[in-house]
């Protein structure tokens, strides 16, 4: 019998500790409402800027085809209209942004702005990349963060950090027009070495169709960057012979350097187009 | 033994106290309805497929209803307003004039259709021109060419959409009601699953016919084949459906079986589901006919 009060007594411990429900929650809220705050906060911040923003968009994992900046003016809560630099048409489209893994912007209505760069190579579409997978471009987006001076995202195929950052009422009239004269100005350069000191390092195009990723020997990443008015902004800071650099700055043509060149604010490294 | 009458109910009564809960069921609901505005075209699709026909249709990129394999990118949504109006008018319509009511079509036709506007491509080029999923979903690409000009040509509307629809009701209609054992006798112990491609390339269409089979999708399997020979012949017309059998490389022994299965799919319609294919494609050639004035885009 006592045998049998101290399995009594064991169980009667045991479903009090089972039972017990009071955890403590980390968030007040559930997690359906948080998503979907989050989900209504990207809505609000993506028509929050009247006058559009600019994307720094870099299609594939790899960045082997470069990056192109395009322009985006969400009008409602289903509308964008889109311009790039790759021609001056205006395309009408639509897009959600939904719930996922947090708030995912999807533009789910083709628009030849951003769609171009998700196409496959053949079957009449692109003549760039892979016959299945063309550039391999992202039209969905994980929004990691959206505030007024910038709207920071994850592309869904290729995980690259795609930044989209507020035009100014005071630019909205010329920075698609300075953005496709850069592209004209620039992407014509070609033959590019890096200058270091004394030393001199040459650059290929990773991808000889798009000129917007540079590669050198010894290094398989490229250096992946979109044209801008003053320059070239890379992806990510990079790093040649020690020397760390993420914009460089266009100079006219001067001296020996007759098709000008790009350096960095510190001045310690020139890229230099040969031809 | 007294002692143990009392103690049963008492470790019952702690139980049941142990596990009693306080906490009151939320009276709101962790599901909250979509606040994006309907479109023309979401109504549209509201109005003249899913109420009438308990049809969706998918004319937006969702990622979970298409192939992450492939690069594929959004149907346009003008190629979307295009390719709905025509669906219901060329294929849904026409099974209902032929039935006399929608029943048939909301009772069997397939209950998601999805919209692409690229084409899958594989590594080695070759596309895919329409898929489907177990008789429920059927999924449409090649939307960025659906406008004004290919909204009118027959052969286009075929060849990427109609054709395949037929194609993949036809499965569910075979899969509710079996048909005769006797179709795949007829080509039983040659259909090579698989090797289909390589075995018929597309190429050498008579190579197909020769054998026996309408295309070469058609040798895979006799489910395949029963499908074939239903969707190409409702979507041609008679001449058309002959320059297919008399393709060169053809043989007269090839297009025997092919009309000995033919016979069993028509007989196999009339007695199933009390369709005359040749009366259902005089009505789908008719509205075929009359694409040339036809209203693709008001909604």
């Amino acid at each position: 019998m006592k045998f049998k009060l101290i399995i009594l007594i064991i169980a009667v411990l045991s479903i009090n500790t089972g039972c017990e429900k009071k955890m403590e929650r980390i968030f007040d809220e559930n997690p359906t409402d948080r998503i979907n705050a989050s989900v209504s906060d990207a809505y609000s911040a993506l028509q929050a800027n009247k006058d559009g923003w600019l994307i720094k968009y870099f299609p594939s994992s790899n960045r082997e085809f470069g990056g192109y900046t395009l322009f985006a003016k969400f009008t409602s809560a289903t509308d964008v209209v889109m311009e790039g630099e790759r021609n001056t048409s205006i395309a009408s489209s639509m897009f959600t942004v939904y719930p996922g893994a947090g708030p995912i912007l999807t533009f789910d209505i083709y628009n030849p702005v951003i769609h171009y760069y998700c196409l496959p190579a053949s079957n009449g579409y692109l003549n760039i990349g892979a016959k299945e997978s063309g550039m391999k471009g992202d039209f969905e987006f994980l929004v990691t963060k959206a505030s007024s001076d910038s709207i920071v995202m994850e592309g869904r195929k290729s995980y690259n950090r795609i930044v989209m950052v507020p035009i100014k009422s005071s630019e909205v009239s010329t920075i698609v027009s300075s953005h496709r004269a850069a592209v004209a100005k620039f992407h014509p350069l070609g033959n590019y070495k890096f200058e270091v000191g004394t030393e001199s390092i040459p650059a290929t195009f990773a991808t000889a169709a798009t000129k917007r990723a540079l590669l050198i020997a010894g290094n398989t990443t490229p250096y992946s960057y979109r044209y801008t008015p003053t320059g070239l902004d890379f992806y990510t800071e990079y790093d040649v012979k020690g020397i760390k650099f993420r914009e460089l700055k266009y100079v006219e043509p001067t001296g020996a350097y007759t098709k000008g060149y790009f350096i960095n604010d510190a001045g310690t490294i020139k890229l230099v187009p040969q031809s | 033994m007294k002692k143990k009458n009392i103690l049963y109910p008492l470790l019952g009564l702690i139980l049941m106290s142990a596990c009693s809960k306080e906490d009151k069921l939320n009276s709101q609901s962790v599901f909250v309805d979509s606040k994006i505005p309907k479109n023309p075209l979401d109504n549209y699709i509201l109005n003249n497929y899913t109420k009438p026909y308990n049809i969706s249709i998918l004319y937006k990129f969702v990622d979970k209803e298409s192939d992450m394999a492939y690069n594929i990118v959004p149907a346009t949504y003008d190629g979307s307003i295009r390719l709905t109006k025509l669906m219901l008018y060329s294929v849904i319509e026409s099974y209902d004039k032929i039935t006399g009511s929608k029943e048939f079509v909301k009772n069997n036709f397939p209950k998601l259709i999805t919209y692409s506007g690229s084409v899958p491509v594989n590594n080695n080029g070759t596309i895919i021109l329409g898929t489907a999923e177990a008789g429920r979903k059927v999924s449409l690409y090649n939307l960025l060419e659906m406008n004004e000009v290919n909204g009118k040509s027959a052969a286009f509307l075929n060849y990427w959409f109609f054709k395949t629809i037929h194609h993949e009701f036809q499965h569910i209609l075979n899969q509710n009601k079996p048909y005769p054992s006797n179709f795949k006798e007829i080509t039983g112990t040659t259909y090579v699953e698989d090797e289909w491609s390589t075995q018929y390339p597309a190429s050498d269409p008579g190579l197909a016919v020769s054998a026996g089979f309408i295309s070469s999708y058609a040798s895979k399997a006799d489910t395949e084949d029963f499908a074939e020979l239903y969707s190409f012949y409702v979507t041609r017309s008679q001449a058309d459906f002959d320059a297919m059998l008399n393709v060169a490389g053809s043989t007269a022994a090839g297009r025997a079986l092919i009309l000995s299965k033919l016979a069993i799919v028509k007989n196999y319609m009339k007695s199933s589901w009390g369709i005359d294919m040749d009366l259902l494609r005089t009505e789908v050639l008719d509205r075929y006919s009359k694409l040339s004035a036809f209203d693709q885009t008001t909604i």
